[in-house]
C-alpha cells in the first residue's frame, strides 16, 4: 500500500511538471491577512479606522517640523563647533537655498501622503462595510468616514501650504498610478468642499458619545482647518478669504460647534491633562508608554542641551541633544540686533511682566514654571550645573558665537559678564552655550507619574481667536483684534497689566501681529506659513539671513525621490527649481 | 592541426545558460495588513492596522541570461597552458525593492522585477613552466580579469522614470548623506559627492560648483555633487612563482587590483582637526590635512578623501625543504616557513585597502550588512608560519 502511495506521488509530481499548477504562483494566506480577510469585528473597523490617525502623529514632528520651524525666524539649528553641521543641511534650510536633492523635499511630500493613502485605503473599506454586521449604526460609519474625510484634509492642507501643486488622489486600492496636478485653485475648492461635507456628520464636543473623545476629529476641528484655508488663501489662490475666516472663528467662539473655553493658566494647554482643557481643538494622544511624538527627537526632545534632562530630573531616555534652539537676540557684544523679524525671546521681553519668560523649572506634583532655558542650568539642590557634552559648564546666553575657550586642559565658558574676542556670530559659529531653548511642554521628573503624558495641541481655541483677531485687523478693526487677542493673553500677565494691548488697538501694528503669532505659537510648527502670509518670509531680514532674491522659495520643490519616479504623469517641478 | 606539433591541446568552447533567484519571502505580492502603533478610541488603546505593503500582482522570475566563450590550451609538451574567457550576465526582471510614487502607492518602494544588469569580462589564466630540469623547476602562474558592472536599467513598463538610486549612506557623527550613485548605463561603484576645490581662509572646503567655480562648501547645494571617482576595479590579477631545487621548495604569491579608487573613511572622520571638539583625531588632522582647520568641515562628503586604491600585495612566500626518511614511520619529513599577507605595496593612505571591497554593489567603500556606510572593518594581520609536514 505504501508503495503505491508513493508511486502516486511520483505521477502527480510528473503531471504537475506539465500541468498549469507548477507556474500559478498564486498564494494562500496562511499567517497573515490581507484586505478581503481583515474584517472580522467592530474593532477590526476601529484598527483600520485608526491607522492614518497614528501615522498623523507622527508626521507633526521630523521633517515637516524642520520644514516649518528651521526656515524660519525664530529657530535655528546652528553648527555648534562640529555638532549639527550635517553636510550643511540647516545651512540650506536657514538660508533657503534648498534644492530638491535636499531629503526633506521628498520626505515632506512622501510622509504627508501616505497619510492620504492610509485614510483613502479605510475610507474604501468603510464605505463598502454593511454597518449591521459588525454590530455599528449606520451613524457612527457615517461619523468615521467624515472623521477620515477630515483627516485627509488635514495632510492635504499641509501638502498645500508647502508644495501648492499637488496632486489630489482619493482612491487608492488597485491604483498603479498617480494622477495630474490639480491647480491651486481646485485644490483649494476641493478641501473646502470636503471640509464643509464633512461637518454635519462629525460630532460636535458635548455630543452623547464623545466623553472619551480624546484624539478625534469634530466639527469644531474641521471647522479650524477651514479656517486654516481661508485665513491663508490669499497666499494660495490669490482671493481673499478673510471674511470666510471671520464667520467660521466666530461660530466655533460662539460654540455653534460645541463647548470650548480658553485656558486661564498659561501652560494649561500643554500640560499632562491637557486633553481635559477646554482650550483643546483637537489634539494627538501622547503618553510615557505608548507615543509621544512631540516629545521625540524630531520635536522637543532635541530642544535642549545634552544634559538638560538631568535638569528635569527626567532620566529615562538618556541625553537630549540642542538641535533646536531660539535664534539669538543679540550679537556677541550683547548689543541688540536692529532688525525687526526673529529675537525671539526679545519679543516675550518685551512685556517683561510674562509668566512665561521665568526660567523653567519642574516644581513637583506635576507643576511647572516658566518656558524658557538661560544661564547657568542649576540642579540637584544647588550641588550641580548642567555642562556641555565635553564638560564645559554652560552659561546659555540669547546669543551665537564661540563663548567657551581653553584654559589649561579644560575648557571653560565665559561668565555672564565676558564678552569673547571673537564676534563672529552666524549659522557656521556657535557653540554649546548659544541660543536660549523653551521648553512647552513639561519635562516631569522620572519619578512623577505624569511624566511625557501630554497630548500633541495640534488645534487649540487659541489659535481661532489669533485667526479672527488676524482677520478683523486686516478689516481695519484694530480694537476689535486687540479684544480677542488680550482674551487670551491675559493668561500671561497681571490683571491690569500695560503689557495688554489697550482697548482701541492702537500699539496693534502689523509687525506686532506677527510677533504676536510668533510668541503664542513659538515651536508649534506653524512659522513658515505665518512668514509668508505677512509677506516677510521671502523679504525678510533676520539673523544671518538675508533676504532672498526672489519669492519661488515660499514653497518647496518637489523632492528628487518623488519627480524621479513621477513620470507617468510626470509631475511638474515648482517654480524656479529647475 | 596535425601538423602543429606545438599545440598539445586547443579547446573552443562556450555555453549559454538562464538562471532564476528563489531567495525572496512570501505573500510580497498581496495586499498584506500589518500592524503598526496604538491609538486610542473612546478610552481603549488599539493597535492600528493598514496596508503593509505596496501590491504588485505582476511579480515574476528573475532571470539571468549567461554565456561565455572560452578557449583551453596547452602549448610545446605542457610548458605553456592556461585559458582564455569571455563572459556576459545579463539579469533581467531583478528582483528588488524599487522607488515608486506616492501617490498612488502607499510605501516608498514596491518589490517589483525592475531592472537590469549587465556584468562582462574577460578573464585569463597562463601556466608557464619556465624551467623543467632534474634538479631545477620553476613555473609562473597569472591570473587576470576584467570586470565591467554596469547598471543597464532600472524600469520595466510599469516603473520606470527613475535613472538611478542614491547608496551608501553614510553614518554619524553628522548625517553626511549618501556617498555613491547607481545610474542606468553607468558602472557601478560611482562615487556622487562634491568635487574639493581647495579650502578658505578659514580652512573650510571650497568645492566645485556645477559650472565648474570654486565655492565655499557652506554655499555648495546637493545640485553640485558629481560623479568623482570609481570604486571597482578595472583590473584584478594574481601572480604566483614556484620553484624547486632538489629538496628545497620555494613560492612567492602576489596579487592586486588596478584602476579604482577608495573613499578614506578613517581620514574623513578621524582626520580633520575639526572634526568635533575635543575628539582623538588621526595624525593626518595635523599632517597631510593640516590646512583643512576651518569649523565647518565635518561630515562634508567631497573627493579630497578619495585616494587611488591600486596596489600589489606580497602575499605568500614559503620556503621548505624536504628529507626522506628512514624511519619506517613516516615516508617523508618537510620543514618549512610560510608568511601571509607579507608587505602591501600602495600609494593609499588609509588601512590596508584590500579591507575595501572590489565586487558587489558597492565597491571601494566600507559598508554594513544593510548597504549603509560604514567605519568599521576586520583588521589584516600579516602571519609567519613555521611548520613540519609529516607525510606518511
Amino acid at each position: 500500500m505504501k508503495k503505491n502511495l508513493f508511486r502516486t506521488y511520483l505521477i502527480a509530481g510528473g503531471l504537475c511538471v506539465l500541468s498549469a499548477a507548477c507556474t500559478n504562483l498564486d498564494e494562500t494566506l496562511y499567517d497573515k491577512v490581507n484586505s478581503s480577510n481583515f474584517f472580522q469585528t467592530k474593532d477590526d473597523v476601529y484598527r483600520s479606522f485608526l491607522r492614518t490617525f497614528e501615522h498623523g502623529y507622527w508626521t507633526v514632528q521630523g521633517t515637516t517640523f524642520m520644514m516649518q520651524e528651521n526656515t524660519g525666524d525664530q529657530i535655528m539649528t546652528p553648527n555648534r563647533q562640529g555638532h549639527w553641521y550635517d553636510g550643511g543641511t540647516y545651512y540650506r534650510l536657514h538660508y533657503h537655498t534648498w534644492t530638491p536633492q535636499d531629503n526633506y523635499t521628498s520626505d515632506g511630500w512622501n510622509n504627508l501622503y501616505q497619510g492620504i493613502a492610509q485614510a483613502n485605503n479605510s475610507l474604501e473599506d468603510l464605505r463598502s462595510l454593511d454597518a449591521s454586521k459588525f454590530s455599528m449604526t449606520d451613524a457612527e460609519l457615517k461619523q468615521l468616514i467624515a472623521e477620515l474625510r477630515t483627516m485627509r484634509c488635514w495632510y492635504y492642507i499641509r501638502l498645500f501650504d508647502l508644495y501648492r501643486n499637488i496632486e489630489l488622489v482619493t482612491t487608492f486600492k488597485g491604483e498603479t498610478k498617480g494622477v495630474a496636478q490639480a491647480t491651486p485653485k481646485e485644490t483649494f475648492t476641493f478641501i473646502e468642499t470636503e471640509l464643509k461635507e464633512a461637518i454635519p456628520d462629525l460630532a460636535a464636543k458635548g455630543d452623547p458619545g464623545t466623553e472619551n473623545f480624546q484624539g478625534r476629529w469634530t466639527k469644531a476641528g474641521a471647522g479650524a482647518l477651514l479656517a486654516r484655508l481661508y485665513l491663508n488663501a490669499k497666499v494660495y489662490i490669490g482671493e481673499d478669504h478673510f471674511n470666510d475666516c471671520a464667520v467660521i472663528c466666530q461660530d466655533i467662539i460662539n460654540n455653534k460647534y460645541g463647548n470650548y473655553a480658553l485656558a486661564q493658566r498659561w501652560d494649561e494647554p500643554f500640560d499632562w491633562n491637557n486633553d481635559k482643557s477646554g482650550e483643546t481643538i483637537f489634539a494627538f494622544p501622547g503618553s510615557f508608554g505608548r507615543t509621544h511624538w512631540q516629545y521625540d527627537g524630531g520635536m522637543y526632545w532635541w530642544g535642549g542641551p545634552y544634559k538638560a534632562s538631568q535638569y528635569f530630573g527626567f532620566t529615562d531616555w538618556g541625553n537630549m541633544n540642542p538641535k533646536y534652539a531660539l535664534q539669538p537676540g543679540r550679537d556677541v557684544d550683547g548689543n541688540e540686533y536692529s532688525f525687526q523679524l526673529g529675537k525671539p525671546f526679545l519679543k516675550f521681553a518685551k512685556y517683561p511682566d510674562d509668566v512665561r519668560l521665568k526660567l523653567y523649572k519642574n516644581l513637583g506634583n506635576s507643576t511647572r514654571e516658566g518656558m524658557f532655558l538661560f544661564g547657568y542650568l542649576v540642579y540637584n539642590d544647588g550641588k550641580d550645573t548642567v555642562t556641555s557634552d565635553n564638560g564645559y559648564t554652560l552659561y546659555i546666553r540669547d546669543q551665537v558665537g564661540i563663548f567657551n575657550r581653553q584654559v589649561g586642559d579644560r575648557l571653560v565658558s565665559y561668565g555672564p559678564n565676558e564678552v569673547p574676542s571673537d564676534k563672529q556670530s552666524d549659522m557656521t559659529h556657535a557653540d554649546q552655550n548659544s541660543g536660549l531653548y523653551f521648553v512647552k511642554y513639561p519635562f516631569y521628573p522620572t519619578d512623577d507619574a505624569h511624566r511625557i503624558e501630554s497630548d500633541y495641541a495640534e488645534v487649540r481655541l487659541a489659535e481661532i481667536y489669533y485667526a479672527l483677531a488676524e482677520c478683523k485687523f486686516r478689516a481695519g478693526d484694530k480694537a476689535t483684534a486687540a479684544t480677542l487677542l488680550n482674551a487670551v493673553r491675559q493668561r500671561y500677565y497681571p490683571s491690569g497689566s500695560p503689557s495688554l494691548y489697550d482697548a482701541g488697538g492702537s500699539t496693534l501694528t502689523e509687525q506686532e501681529l506677527l510677533d504676536e503669532w510668533g510668541r503664542e505659537f513659538l515651536g508649534e510648527g506653524r512659522r513658515r506659513t505665518d512668514l509668508v502670509r505677512f509677506g516677510k518670509f521671502n523679504s525678510g531680514t533676520w539673523w544671518d539671513k538675508q533676504p532672498d532674491g526672489d519669492d519661488h522659495t515660499s514653497i518647496f520643490p518637489i523632492g528628487q525621490n518623488v519627480m524621479n519616479v513621477n513620470t507617468s504623469p510626470a509631475l511638474k517641478q515648482n517654480p524656479g527649481y529647475n | 592541426m596535425k601538423d602543429l606539433t606545438w599545440v598539445d591541446e586547443l579547446k573552443l568552447r562556450g555555453d549559454y545558460g538562464v538562471t532564476g533567484n528563489q531567495d525572496f519571502g512570501n505573500y510580497l505580492s498581496l495586499d498584506l495588513y500589518n500592524g503598526y502603533g496604538y491609538y486610542p478610541l473612546n478610552g481603549t488603546y488599539y493597535q492600528v492596522w493598514g496596508p503593509g505593503q505596496n501590491t504588485n500582482y505582476n511579480l515574476r522570475w528573475e532571470k539571468a541570461h549567461n554565456w561565455n566563450v572560452g578557449l583551453d590550451f596547452s602549448l610545446f609538451h605542457s610548458m605553456v597552458s592556461g585559458s582564455i574567457n569571455y563572459y556576459q550576465r545579463r539579469q533581467q526582471d531583478l528582483l528588488g525593492n524599487y522607488n515608486v510614487p506616492i501617490p498612488p502607492n502607499i510605501q516608498t518602494q514596491t518589490y517589483a522585477n525592475v531592472g537590469s544588469m549587465r556584468n562582462s569580462g574577460l578573464e585569463l589564466q597562463l601556466n608557464v613552466l619556465a624551467v623543467n630540469r632534474k634538479d631545477f623547476n620553476y613555473s609562473i602562474s597569472f591570473a587576470g580579469a576584467t570586470n565591467n558592472n554596469r547598471f543597464v536599467s532600472f524600469s520595466n513598463d510599469q516603473y520606470h522614470g527613475q535613472g538611478f538610486i542614491d547608496v551608501v549612506g553614510m553614518p554619524a557623527p553628522g548625517s553626511p548623506g549618501t556617498a555613491q550613485r547607481l545610474q542606468e548605463g553607468e558602472r557601478i561603484g560611482n562615487f556622487y559627492m562634491w568635487k574639493y576645490a581647495g579650502v578658505d581662509d578659514q580652512g573650510n572646503f571650497l568645492v566645485y560648483d556645477k559650472g565648474g567655480k570654486p565655492i565655499p562648501s557652506n554655499q555648495a547645494t546637493n545640485d553640485d555633487k558629481q560623479i568623482v571617482g570609481n570604486g571597482l576595479p578595472r583590473f584584478t590579477a594574481s601572480l604566483g612563482h614556484s620553484f624547486n631545487y632538489k629538496k628545497w621548495d620555494a613560492s612567492v604569491y602576489f596579487r592586486g587590483a588596478f584602476g579604482y579608487d577608495i573613499f578614506n573613511v578613517h581620514d574623513f572622520y578621524y582626520g580633520l582637526q575639526n572634526v568635533q571638539q575635543n575628539t582623538n583625531v588621526l595624525e593626518s588632522a595635523y599632517g597631510k590635512n593640516a590646512h583643512i582647520s576651518g569649523q565647518n568641515t565635518l561630515a562634508f562628503l567631497n573627493d579630497y578623501f578619495l585616494e587611488k586604491g591600486d596596489y600589489v600585495k606580497l602575499d605568500v612566500v614559503t620556503i621548505g625543504y624536504t628529507l626522506n626518511s628512514k624511519s619506517k614511520y613516516f615516508e617523508s619529513l618537510r620543514v618549512y616557513a610560510s608568511t601571509r599577507n607579507l608587505a602591501t605595496f600602495t600609494s593609499f593612505k588609509g588601512i590596508d585597502p584590500e579591507a575595501y571591497p572590489v565586487n558587489g554593489l558597492y565597491p571601494g567603500i566600507l559598508t554594513n550588512s544593510d548597504g549603509g556606510g560604514s567605519k568599521a572593518y576586520y583588521p589584516s594581520t600579516t602571519q609567519v608560519l613555521f611548520g613540519v609536514q609529516l607525510n606518511f
